[in-house]
C-alpha cells in the first residue's frame, strides 16, 4: 500500500521541522544543557509539527547516541523502534477518544512503573483539549507531581479550552503557521525524492491553499499527484483544487473598479464553467483584495503575495478608496460562505459584483455623498470610512458668505442632516453652545471643553459637519471651533459688508423661516 | 537546641513557594522516592476524618525516622460554624504528635493572626506557621531576578518588564517560562526583550498591547503591520479577537475611573489589576476618549458576531476591523 507523502517522510530529525526553529532549538538545547522538562504542552494551528516535534523528542531522550547535539541519531535501537512504532515507553493517547476521568485514572495507576526500554516513559496526549474537567483535574495532579521517569508532552490545537492550571504546569510552545516561501521549498524536496517535476507556479498555489498548514500542503501535492502522473503543472493543479489563475481575479476586480458589470459576470461565467468552484472563487477574491487592502494602509505588499500580482495590486489599490475596499472584501466574504451550498452556487458571487458595482456608480455619480450613505445596509453597522480630503470639494474655496442668524436658522436641519450621518457628532453639538459667529465662510462654534473643540475639528468630524451644513445652507461653508468665554468676533461688523447687515438678513431669514418651517403667511411688508 | 516543629500552618495564596516549601519537607525525608513515597500521607481536608488523620499522624514512619502527613483545606473546614468541637480536638491533639512525624496543614488563602491555628503554631515550640503572599510589583522584578540567576542566567529589564505585564504573578508559569527562555540563550547571554516575544504567550500579549496603541493613535499602517505579524506569527485570530476585546474592556474600565478623577494609584486596586499593567494601561487610555472607546466596543460585538455566524472569515473581519478602528 502507497504511503501518504506527510507520513511517508516525515521528519526524523529537530533540524527537518519547517517553520519552528524556536521550539526546535530550544528542545535540542535543553537536551544537551540537561534541562528537559517534565511537560511540555504544544500548541498552535493543524499541520504544524506538534506531533511530529512529540515524537522527536521522545526519540531524543531516549537516543542511545553519546553526542547529546547529535540526537536523536535514527541509528540506535531506540530510534528505530520509535521510527517502526514498536517502542514500548512511547505512549500516544488520542484525547479525542479517551476523555474521560478514567482514561486519566489508568493513565496515573501505570505511569509509576519504570520504563520497558529506554530511560523515559514519554506519554503524548494528542487534542487534549478534548478532556473534561474530571479528566483535568486528575491530569492536574499528576503534572504536579510526575515520577522521574515521566515526561508528558500535551498537544493542542484549542490551548484556550485548557485550564490555566495545566498551562502553568507545562512548559509551552506556540507552533506557528508556515510561512509560504518555506512550504514551497519543503515541497520541492518531497518533489526531489519522489523524482518529479512541478512548475513552481503550481506548488505556489498548493502552498497558498495551505494556509499555513504544511500538512495540509503535503495532502495536497499528494491529491494533484494522484490525479495524474508526469511533471505537476499549474493546470493540473488548478483543476485538481477548483482555483482559477491570478488573472481570473484581476479580470473581476477590473470588472468591478470599471463598473463593468457584463465582464464580470462574463468572468465568473467562464471560470465556472471551466470547473472552479465557486466558494474557492470567492476566497481567492477575497485574499486579493485583503492585499490590496494591506498596500493601501500598510503601503507594502504583502510578504505572502506573488510578485506577479505586486503591480496588479498596485494598480487596483489607486482605484478605490478603502470604504469602498472594504465593503467589497464583505460581500464576498460573505458570497464566499453562501456559496457552499444552493442551486446556483455562483449566484451570490455574481450578485456580490453587481452590489459593488452598483455602489461604484451611484458614488460617482454623487461625489459629495458620503460613502456610508451611499451603501446598502450602512446603517447595521458596516464600515464608515472616513471622507478623504481628496475626494471632497474645499468648502472655503467654494464658499459665499451667511449670517449667524441663518446658520440659527437652520439649526435643526443641520443637526437632523449630522445625525444621519453619524449621531455622535450630532450629540456633541447638542451639548455645545451653537454658533458663535461668522468668519468669512467660516461658521465658529462654541465649545466649553478643549477634548470637545479637538474632536470636532479632527478630520472625520469636519467633514461631517461641513457637509451638512453645506446641504442646509447651499453653500459650502468651513468651521472652527473656539471657547464661549474666549470667543471674539475677528472682524467686527461692518454696514457695508454682508456679515454686518446682519439686521436686514435676519429679517427675511426669519421670514423665510416663517413661511418655510412654520406654514405662516406675509400679510404685511414694511420698510 | 530547640526541637524541630512537628506541625505546620502553611497558609496564604503563593501556592508555587507552599509547594517548594513542601518539597524540601519531602527530601529530608530521604532520597530514594520509594521511601519518601511509602513515609507520605496526603490528605483532602474538606473530606477526611479526624480520626482517619490522628491514626495517620500515631503510625510509626517504614524504614525511616519520619513521617510526613499533609492535609489540605482542613484548617478552612473546621473553622466553618458548627466545627467547634473538631477543631477544638485537632487543636489539642497538635502538641502530642509523635516525635516522628511532621504534620504540614495547607491553606489556599491567607489566614488571620488570630486563627486559632496560626496562634498556636506561632506561640507552640513544636509548631510552625508560615504565610505565603504572592510577590508584586517590585516584589515580583526581583523574584524573577533571582529565579533566573539561580540557574546561572541574567535577564534584562526589557524582559522583565514584558514577563510581568503578560504573565503577572503566576509563578508556576513564570518558572516554566524561564526555564524555556534558558534553554533558548543556552545560557550564553542574557535573556532579551526580543526572546520573549519570540518563545512565549506574553509576546502576544505585549503585540496586542502595541496594536491597541497604534489603533488609538490612528496609525493605520503600523496598526495592519502588527496585526500581520501576530497573524504569521500563527496566533488564531479568533484568540487575538478575544485579548483585543479585553484589551478595549479594560481601556473603557480605566478611563471611566480616570473621567472619575480617580487617582493612577487608585484604579489597580479598584478593578483588582496589578500595578505595572495598571500604568501601561492608564498611560493607553489617554489616548482615547470614553465614547471612542465605547464605539469601539461596539465595533468589536459587531466583529464578534461577522465572526460567530460564518458571515466573515476570522483573519479577515480582524483585518477589516483595524483598519475601520484607524480611521473612524
Amino acid at each position: 500500500m502507497t504511503q501518504v507523502l506527510y507520513r511517508k517522510w516525515r521528519p526524523t530529525t529537530f533540524d527537518q521541522v519547517v517553520g519552528q526553529e524556536h521550539v526546535t532549538e530550544t528542545l535540542l538545547s535543553a537536551l544537551v544543557l540537561g534541562r528537559v522538562a517534565h511537560a511540555y504542552l504544544f500548541a498552535g494551528p493543524r499541520g504544524t509539527g506538534k506531533t511530529t516535534t512529540a515524537r522527536l523528542l521522545a526519540k531524543a531522550v531516549n537516543c542511545l547516541e553519546e553526542e547529546l547535539a547529535g540526537r536523536p541519531c535514527n541509528r540506535c535501537r531506540i530510534c528505530r523502534a520509535i521510527n517502526e512504532g514498536r517502542f514500548l515507553d512511547l505512549i500516544e493517547i488520542d484525547a479525542a477518544s479517551n476523555t474521560g476521568v478514567d482514561d486519566v485514572r489508568d493513565l496515573r495507576e501505570k505511569i509509576g512503573f519504570s520504563p520497558n526500554e529506554g530511560r523515559y516513559k514519554v506519554y503524548i496526549v494528542d487534542e487534549v483539549h478534548m478532556l473534561s474537567t474530571a479528566a483535568f483535574n486528575a491530569l492536574l495532579k499528576t503534572l504536579e507531581e510526575p515520577p522521574r521517569h515521566a515526561i508528558f508532552v500535551l498537544a493542542t490545537t484549542e490551548v484556550n479550552k485548557i485550564p490555566a492550571t495545566v498551562i502553568s504546569r507545562c512548559q509551552r510552545f506556540d507552533f506557528r503557521r508556515i510561512p509560504v516561501v518555506r512550504m514551497i521549498s519543503r515541497l520541492e524536496e518531497l518533489l526531489a525524492h519522489e523524482g518529479v517535476e512541478a512548475e513552481p507556479a503550481a506548488l505556489d498555489l498548493i502552498a497558498r491553499q495551505a494556509t499555513g498548514a504544511l500538512r495540509d500542503a503535503e495532502s495536497l501535492l499528494d491529491q494533484v499527484l494522484s490525479s495524474q502522473a508526469g511533471r505537476v503543472t499549474l493546470q493540473q493543479t488548478q483543476a485538481v483544487l477548483g482555483t482559477v489563475g491570478a488573472e481570473t481575479i484581476c479580470e473581476l476586480v477590473d470588472a468591478w473598479l470599471n463598473a463593468d458589470v457584463a465582464a464580470g459576470l462574463l468572468t465568473l461565467q467562464k471560470a465556472v464553467n471551466s470547473g472552479s468552484d465557486p466558494q474557492q472563487l470567492g476566497r481567492q477574491t477575497v485574499d486579493y483584495l485583503r492585499g490590496v487592502l494591506y498596500l493601501k494602509t500598510g503601503g507594502q505588499v504583502p510578504s505572502d503575495v506573488p510578485e506577479a500580482l505586486e503591480s496588479d495590486l498596485g494598480r487596483h489599490a489607486e482605484l478605490i478608496g478603502v470604504g469602498e475596499l472594504i465593503r467589497g472584501i464583505r460581500r464576498f466574504g460573505a458570497a464566499a460562505a453562501e456559496s457552499r451550498g444552493g442551486w446556483q452556487p455562483q449566484l451570490p458571487l455574481e450578485l456580490a459584483l453587481v452590489e459593488s458595482v452598483s455602489e461604484r456608480l451611484a458614488e460617482s455619480a454623487e461625489p459629495a455623498k458620503t460613502p456610508e450613505a451611499a451603501a446598502p445596509g450602512g446603517s447595521t453597522g458596516e464600515a464608515r470610512p472616513k471622507p478623504m480630503p481628496s475626494e471632497r470639494p474645499s468648502a472655503v474655496q467654494q464658499a459665499r458668505p451667511v449670517t449667524v442668524a441663518q446658520v440659527e436658522s437652520q439649526w435643526g436641519a443641520f443637526l437632523a442632516a449630522v445625525k444621519q450621518r453619524d449621531f455622535r457628532i450630532e450629540a456633541m453639538l447638542r451639548s455645545g453652545q451653537g454658533v458663535l459667529g461668522i468668519e468669512g465662510a467660516t461658521v465658529v462654534l462654541g465649545f466649553k471643553y478643549a477634548l470637545h473643540r479637538e474632536k470636532m475639528e479632527s478630520d472625520e468630524w469636519r467633514c461631517v459637519i461641513e457637509d451638512s451644513l453645506a446641504d442646509v445652507l447651499g453653500t459650502a461653508v468651513g468651521i472652527r471651533c473656539a471657547e464661549p468665554e474666549a470667543y471674539r468676533p475677528v472682524q467686527p461688523a461692518r454696514p457695508d459688508e454682508p456679515a454686518g447687515d446682519a439686521g436686514a438678513l435676519d429679517v427675511e431669514e426669519i421670514k423665510r423661516f416663517a413661511v418655510e418651517e412654520l406654514n405662516a403667511q406675509v400679510t404685511e411688508t414694511g420698510a | 537546641m530547640a526541637e524541630a516543629p512537628r506541625f505546620y500552618v502553611f497558609h496564604g495564596e503563593n501556592a508555587f513557594a507552599q509547594g517548594k516549601t513542601l518539597g524540601d519537607l519531602k527530601r529530608r525525608l530521604g532520597d530514594d522516592p520509594a521511601m519518601v513515597s511509602l513515609n507520605t500521607m496526603a490528605f483532602d481536608g474538606r473530606t477526611v476524618s479526624l480520626a482517619e488523620l490522628e491514626h495517620a499522624c500515631c503510625t510509626l514512619p517504614f524504614l525511616s525516622n519520619r513521617r510526613l502527613v499533609v492535609v489540605r483545606g482542613l484548617i478552612e473546614r473546621l473553622n466553618e460554624p458548627g466545627n467547634r468541637q473538631d477543631r477544638d480536638r485537632i487543636l489539642a491533639f497538635l502538641p502530642q504528635l509523635p516525635a516522628s512525624t511532621r504534620l504540614i496543614l495547607q491553606e489556599p488563602h491567607a489566614l488571620p493572626d488570630g486563627n486559632p491555628f496560626v496562634r498556636l503554631a506561632a506561640s507552640s515550640p513544636l509548631g510552625l506557621a508560615r504565610k505565603f503572599d504572592l510577590p508584586d510589583g517590585r516584589a515580583l522584578v526581583q523574584w524573577i531576578r533571582l529565579q533566573v540567576a539561580s540557574q546561572g542566567g541574567c535577564i534584562e529589564p526589557d524582559a522583565i518588564a514584558l514577563l510581568v505585564l503578560g504573565i503577572g504573578n503566576d509563578l508556576y508559569l513564570l518558572e516554566n517560562e524561564i526555564d524555556k527562555l534558558l534553554s533558548y540563550t543556552r545560557l550564553t547571554r542574557p535573556i532579551r526583550a526580543a526572546d520573549i516575544r519570540l518563545l512565549t504567550a506574553s509576546g502576544v500579549q505585549a503585540g496586542v498591547f502595541d496594536l491597541v496603541d497604534a489603533v488609538g493613535q490612528r496609525l493605520e499602517s503600523k496598526a495592519t503591520t502588527l496585526l500581520r505579524s501576530l497573524l504569521e506569527a500563527g496566533e488564531e485570530p479568533l484568540r487575538l479577537s478575544g485579548m483585543i476585546t479585553r484589551q478595549f474592556r479594560l481601556l473603557i474600565q480605566v478611563r471611566e475611573r480616570l473621567d472619575m478623577r480617580f487617582l493612577p494609584d487608585e484604579i489597580g486596586p479598584d478593578l483588582g489589576l496589578k500595578p505595572y499593567p495598571t500604568g501601561k494601561l492608564v498611560q493607553q487610555a489617554s489616548s482615547f476618549t470614553l465614547k471612542r472607546l465605547e464605539d469601539i466596543y461596539r465595533r468589536l460585538l459587531d466583529n464578534d458576531l461577522a465572526i460567530k455566524t460564518g458571515n466573515t472569515q476570522p483573519i479577515v473581519a480582524l483585518e477589516l476591523l483595524v483598519v475601520e478602528l484607524c480611521s473612524r
